[in-house]
């Protein structure tokens, strides 16, 4: 967790940032979500289904205006530097970034979705009126960018 | 706590006993240079001799540590690998030792090679009880495959050695569409594991990255489990009895749980061949048909599975499930989560078909590996890695009286 904190600091932000995603994190996207309708995309290094979407992320976000886009990596903390390269490799920069901060995944899981039990990938849509939905496995563009023009009326 | 074991007899679980008390309460040590207390996952096995081996990985290394038998504490950690290196012990990967009968012993753990998690499979032997090993070698020339996961080995009754894993070789082919998942491939050692001979795809179409299931059925072939890509991307799961050429017809589905996904689950199924022969699987699906923890058995070589039968409270996560055959019958053991304590969970049954009620069998309130079930001679054991606990070897009951 110290060598995350210290790679935030010393990169330049565009480069790569990212924030631990911690107890309460998840209550914390809800709340932005009741501003701005927010997807969160969780991914982990040891997803090839993952790695192959990854670096789509950025042009998909760039195509959902008005739409808040934040990646969650799920690998354990001990991986932040390798978690960077995967992230900088996939050109995520821009984007709000957050890393599983806590070893004990399980119960960050849990905040997220009780019945969440570690598939990846997974992409919450949450909705500024509370409404909640999540797709298992890769995503459906045309699905994410129908359901941000709901969100926009 | 009161509890009683599968026969009614006083209860054999001592959880604060023995080696409970040697592993456990140790403050997590500041820097992981080795320490068990610091290992992710640990893997026990017992030795022909009836001897407790363990093997972990911590600091980027393998350790391995021998104690004379389930009640004496661990002796000293001998390191398997001198030099740090990306050990794959992230979730259902995890390193093995197999203790071969003719005293050697055999080591196997993936190293990743790169951010994408594609693994190198390694191998280390050692030819004097563990007190030391020989270099690590990967088991595959450079070039064959771009990656291997998952490895499985066991020791088959005649002698030979039996290794399984994940391979990501031949999924491109000209003019098509990749292969999705990973291909489950095959090498068998005639010689107690100093060599292999060559390895090949034997099933196609396998899930990447869930852990593969092992047991041997009554004739003595390696009968293996494992999450299958069916058609319609549907990860559900199939067994299969191989020989050295490959699986002996095509593989079995146990159940049609039509979990169309293109994702990782990482949550592979617990084997075991039963003293009648009948074949127990337990697994997980997120399907549309059935979600949950399931188990089942076939009596008839895989071609036909009993209805499958939830195992858990649906609401808590109950998962990676573990099977293991003893002479009096069989157990499962499972983890269940309810947002704060993990459990697992122990069903025991004299005939595989008929399961008396759950019980606890240890829990803790910090991160937790998945549980491991072994047996000696005398009983069975349930091997559990957390956090907060350090390492347990927890007694679950008598098998032989």
């Amino acid at each position: 967790m110290k060598r995350r904190v210290l790679l935030t600091a010393f990169l330049p932000a565009s480069a790569w940032a990212t924030e631990p995603f911690d107890r309460g994190s998840w209550a914390a996207l809800e709340t932005t979500a009741s501003r701005k309708p927010t997807i969160v995309h969780f991914w982990s290094l040891t997803c090839a289904p993952c790695m192959a979407e990854l670096p789509h992320w950025p042009d998909l976000a760039r195509r959902l205006p008005g739409i808040e886009v934040v990646l969650v990596n799920t690998d354990p903390p001990e991986q932040a530097e390798t978690i960077a390269r995967a992230a900088r490799r996939a050109g995520l920069g821009a984007l709000p970034q957050f890393g599983f901060a806590d070893r004990f995944a399980a119960r960050l899981r849990w905040e997220v979705d009780p019945d969440w039990q570690g598939e990846l990938p997974r992409t919450d849509l949450l909705g500024r009126d509370g409404t909640r939905r999540h797709i298992l496995g890769s995503i459906d563009r045309a699905m994410l960018q129908s359901w941000a023009k709901e969100q926009g009326r | 706590m009161h509890r009683r074991s599968l026969l009614g007899i006083p209860a054999l679980l001592l959880p604060t006993r023995g080696r409970a008390q040697h592993a456990g309460h140790a403050p997590r040590p500041a820097a992981c240079d080795g320490a068990l207390a610091c290992a992710p996952v640990a893997t026990p096995m017992f030795d022909p001799a009836g001897a407790l081996r363990l093997i972990w990985s911590a600091g980027g290394r393998i350790w391995t540590a021998a104690a004379a038998d389930a009640e004496a504490p661990l002796g000293a950690p001998v390191a398997i690998t001198p030099e740090p290196a990306a050990i794959d012990d992230n979730g259902e990967a995890r390193p093995k030792l197999l203790a071969l009968r003719d005293g050697s012993l055999l080591a196997a753990w993936t190293v990743r090679r790169d951010q994408y998690y594609n693994g190198t499979l390694m191998l280390a032997r050692s030819a004097d009880g563990g007190r030391s090993f020989a270099p690590a070698m990967p088991l595959l020339a450079p070039g064959v495959s771009p990656s291997q996961r998952f490895e499985h080995l066991a020791e088959g009754p005649d002698g030979r050695v039996w290794l399984f894993w994940l391979d990501k070789r031949g999924l491109t082919r000209a003019g098509q569409k990749p292969l999705p998942g990973a291909g489950l491939a095959l090498a068998v050692s005639e010689n107690h594991g100093r060599s292999f001979g060559p390895s090949r795809i034997v099933v196609e179409n396998t899930c990447e990255c869930c852990r593969l299931g092992l047991d041997f059925d009554i004739g003595g072939a390696p009968v293996l489990a494992w999450r299958h890509i069916f058609p319609g991307s549907q990860r559900d799961h199939a067994v299969g009895r191989f020989t050295e050429a490959g699986i002996e017809g095509a593989p079995h589905r146990v159940s049609t749980d039509a979990w169309a996904i293109d994702a990782c689950p990482h949550h592979g199924p617990g084997f075991a061949v039963a003293a009648d022969g009948a074949w127990h699987i337990a697994w997980w699906s997120g399907g549309g048909a059935r979600r949950g923890l399931f188990h089942a058995f076939s009596t008839d070589g895989g071609t036909s599975f009993s209805d499958p039968i939830a195992l858990g409270e649906a609401r808590q996560q109950p998962g990676h499930g573990r099977l293991l055959a003893t002479p009096d019958g069989l157990l499962v053991v499972w983890r269940e989560f309810d947002g704060e304590t993990t459990r697992i969970r122990l069903q025991c049954s004299a005939d595989g078909r008929v399961w008396q009620t759950p019980k606890d069998v240890a829990i803790t309130r910090d991160a937790a590996d998945r549980p491991v079930l072994l047996r000696d001679a005398r009983r069975a054991y349930l091997s559990w890695q957390t956090a907060a606990e350090g390492w347990r070897l927890i007694p679950l009951a008598a098998t032989a009286t």
